[in-house]
């Protein structure tokens, strides 16, 4: 089999697993019969029979290993993103393995899922009882292996597990929290705030955490989305200094700012096409409506939470939405929130949309400077730099290269070389740590393309002459009288 | 009866139907009226000419009633925006405009404002258990209370969420502020108990 072909059947497999994930977090937010699993099994079985088509060997096996999904070895990553509740089941029931025949049609996969969610089955895959169950609900196209007598099913940690179990407690929290808004329950928001802490505690950097978020294609209630905003905001506040229960703050303040979406129909969310009037006056609601479902909660919730909640769609100037009865100046923490919000939206892919590139989206951004405090949104890009840590660069000398680490200047990245020029291995021992911008092997190395998993786009040379001093920064950011007396407490540091 | 939404495109479909049925007849007779073939010779020659004919039209008006999918998309304002383009001249200036002084952040900044205009805003457009939750912390943290005179509230707001004292030169901004005062009054009476807090007694900020 050719490379091309693996990677054809690896990504038919990839996203047959996505959507049993989109499958068993439907059933759990929607209920057995709603339209979205009717549409998200739709989907699995359409994907079922595309991997058998390229060739997949059938049936289809998938294999969950402690917090992963594999699939013939290979670690199927993204789709384990969201898989806690799927992968919390297989474990309650000892399934090592499931493998799914092509003859599997969307009310067997509803059966399916019947077996492995609802309680009463919770004995269905045992040895003495699998084939009366599998029998009684008319299964055929489904096979299930049980974990080895005296295995957990828990395989030995790998270095990347611990992210990924990080971003799956994010994820999980976030799903419960947005599916208990959804009906009317209190919150846990003791649960986000611990999760939150877990995650600073453990991760420095999070730029692991934010590669692993690139790959998160189920994307329920925007989870996605707002683990990625969570994490974007962590990175700056902890740059910029922030304490432990600051960072807290910002972590669970970012990580629930959309937890207004909870209250907008999932017809209206989802919509691939243009919103009607009445539809966007609901997508408009959600700010206020998140800010309501924080207030309405009997434990505390942080004043940062129901800020972000309520401004993250304003600007400095009052645009945006949604409109308040008195002037609202949105704090430091929202107006974070609304760089990462805008950030994320545009980085990442949407049924209707491409991904930008991270310095497009920043182009895009400073074009609108606007509707953001320049101050915020310079840093955040000071921070990431324009080429995020964990992107893929070409170089002007023809090679391939991914991004390491920041350097002094947000354009001048520390790279690895993955490839010589013109796309040619590297010879043995060749150095391969550089910095863009620093001398190396005779020439100094510029960045000249970026690329994402679908496009690569030119970067052309930058102007780095020595800019004029910005001084209209009141003027951008403090129209209301609150802003500008926070402007003028806050003073020029020694420039980087 | 109201039709609804549905009843009127069904209704707009029949209408569909039914005109290109017309046209099919028209352009059947108005092919053979300006033949000069006679009507037999002419379905002799080749019999489904007519039909061919007529199926081009009806497809051509088909065509004109559904809009090309390039043409939705160009006046389609959602997917225009959502279609980023950028120049390269905006990256050639990126590094330029991310740089300047290094003002000091705090991601605290402002948070007792926003707070106590968020939950002024919800008194006054909230309802139920958001709005009761909102007179709740407008008591805890702000030491408001259901007997807060109007003008202290009117002051509070003025000068913590406005940064203005309240002037009597704008008397519309003044009436728009007193309008605000008493919804947030009328949320404190209906939410609160009856104890008497006076502003300034515990005076704090947003919970930590």
């Amino acid at each position: 089999m050719t490379k091309g072909q693996e990677k054809l059947q690896l990504a038919a497999v990839t996203q047959f697993a996505h959507e049993l994930v989109a499958a068993t977090l439907n059933r759990e937010l929607h209920g057995r019969d709603s339209q979205f699993v009717g549409d998200s099994l739709r989907a699995m079985v359409t994907a079922l029979r595309r991997a058998a088509a390229v060739g997949v060997d059938m049936p289809l096996e998938l294999r969950f290993a402690g917090d992963r999904i594999d699939f013939d070895g290979t670690p199927l990553v993204g789709p384990s993103l969201q898989a806690r509740a799927l992968l919390s089941r297989c474990r309650e029931r000892h399934i090592a393995a499931l493998a799914f025949g092509t003859g599997m049609d969307t009310d067997e996969a509803n059966r399916c899922l019947d077996l492995l969610l609802l309680p009463q089955h919770e004995q269905a895959f045992s040895r003495e009882r699998r084939d009366a169950a599998f029998a009684a609900l008319g299964i055929q196209n489904l096979r299930a292996t049980p974990c080895a007598p005296g295995s957990s099913g828990v395989r030995e940690a790998e270095p990347t597990d611990q992210a990924l179990h990080r971003y799956q407690d994010l994820a999980d929290c976030l799903q419960q929290n947005h599916m208990r808004a959804r009906r009317d329950m209190e919150l846990a928001v003791d649960a986000a705030e611990d999760v939150v802490e877990r995650t600073v505690a453990q991760f420095d950097e999070p730029s692991l955490l934010l590669s692993l978020a690139a790959q998160d294609d189920v994307d329920r209630f925007t989870v996605g989305h707002s683990v990625r905003v969570a994490l974007l905001a962590l990175q700056v506040a902890r740059a910029l200094g922030a304490d432990r229960e600051q960072l807290v703050h910002v972590g669970t303040a970012a990580l629930m700012h959309d937890i207004g979406k909870s209250k907008v129909p999932q017809q209206i969310l989802f919509k691939p096409g243009a919103l009607s009037t009445e539809e966007w006056h609901w997508m408009a609601q959600h700010p206020r409506l998140g800010a309501q479902i924080l207030l309405e909660q009997h434990s505390e919730v942080n004043a940062s939470a129901i800020g972000a909640a309520f401004c993250h769609h304003m600007g400095p100037t009052g645009r945006g939405y949604p409109q308040p009865t008195v002037p609202v100046a949105p704090s430091g923490i929202s107006r974070l929130v609304r760089v990462c919000d805008v950030f994320e939206a545009l980085t990442s892919v949407r049924p209707y949309k491409r991904a930008l590139t991270p310095i497009e989206a920043y182009a895009v951004m400073f074009r609108n400077e606007q509707d953001f405090d320049p101050a915020w949104l310079r840093r955040f890009a000071r921070t990431l730099g324009l080429f995020p840590t964990g992107s893929r660069v070409h170089l002007d000398c023809g090679s391939e290269a991914l991004v390491t680490a920041q350097g002094e200047c947000p354009e001048q990245p520390r790279v690895r070389l993955l490839s010589g020029p013109g796309g040619t291995a590297l010879p043995a021992g060749h150095p391969t740590e550089l910095a863009i911008g620093a001398p190396f092997e005779g020439r100094v190395p510029r960045i000249s393309g970026v690329t994402t998993h679908d496009r690569c786009i030119a970067v052309p040379e930058f102007d780095l002459a020595e800019p004029e001093v910005l001084t209209s920064h009141a003027n951008h950011a403090c129209v209301s009288t609150t802003l500008a007396r926070d402007a003028a407490a806050i003073r020029p540091a020694a420039s980087t | 009866m109201p039709r609804n939404a549905g009843d009127g495109r069904e209704a707009g479909n029949d209408g569909l139907r039914a005109a290109g049925a017309q046209w099919q007849r028209v352009v059947q007779t108005e092919v053979k009226r300006s033949s000069s073939l006679p009507t037999a010779m002419f379905d002799a020659c080749d019999p489904m000419l007519e039909t061919r004919l007529a199926e081009s039209a009806e497809s051509m008006l088909n065509r004109l009633h559904e809009p090309q999918a390039e043409v939705v998309a160009a006046t389609d304002p959602t997917a225009e925006k959502r279609v980023e383009r950028v120049e390269p001249a905006e990256l050639t200036a990126l590094p330029q405009r991310i740089a300047g002084p290094d003002l000091v952040l705090n991601v605290g900044s402002g948070l007792p404002e926003e707070y106590l205009a968020i939950l002024t805003d919800m008194c006054c457009v909230a309802t139920g258990p958001a709005q009761a939750g909102a007179a709740n912390l407008l008591q805890r943290d702000f030491g408001l209370s259901r007997t807060t005179d109007v003008a202290e509230l009117a002051q509070l707001l003025a000068q913590r969420v406005q940064g203005t004292e309240p002037s009597a030169s704008d008397p519309v901004a003044e009436a728009a502020l007193e309008g605000v005062c008493l919804r947030v009054n009328a949320a404190l009476s209906l939410h609160l108990g009856d104890e008497r807090t006076h502003l300034g007694d515990e005076q704090r900020g947003p919970n930590p």
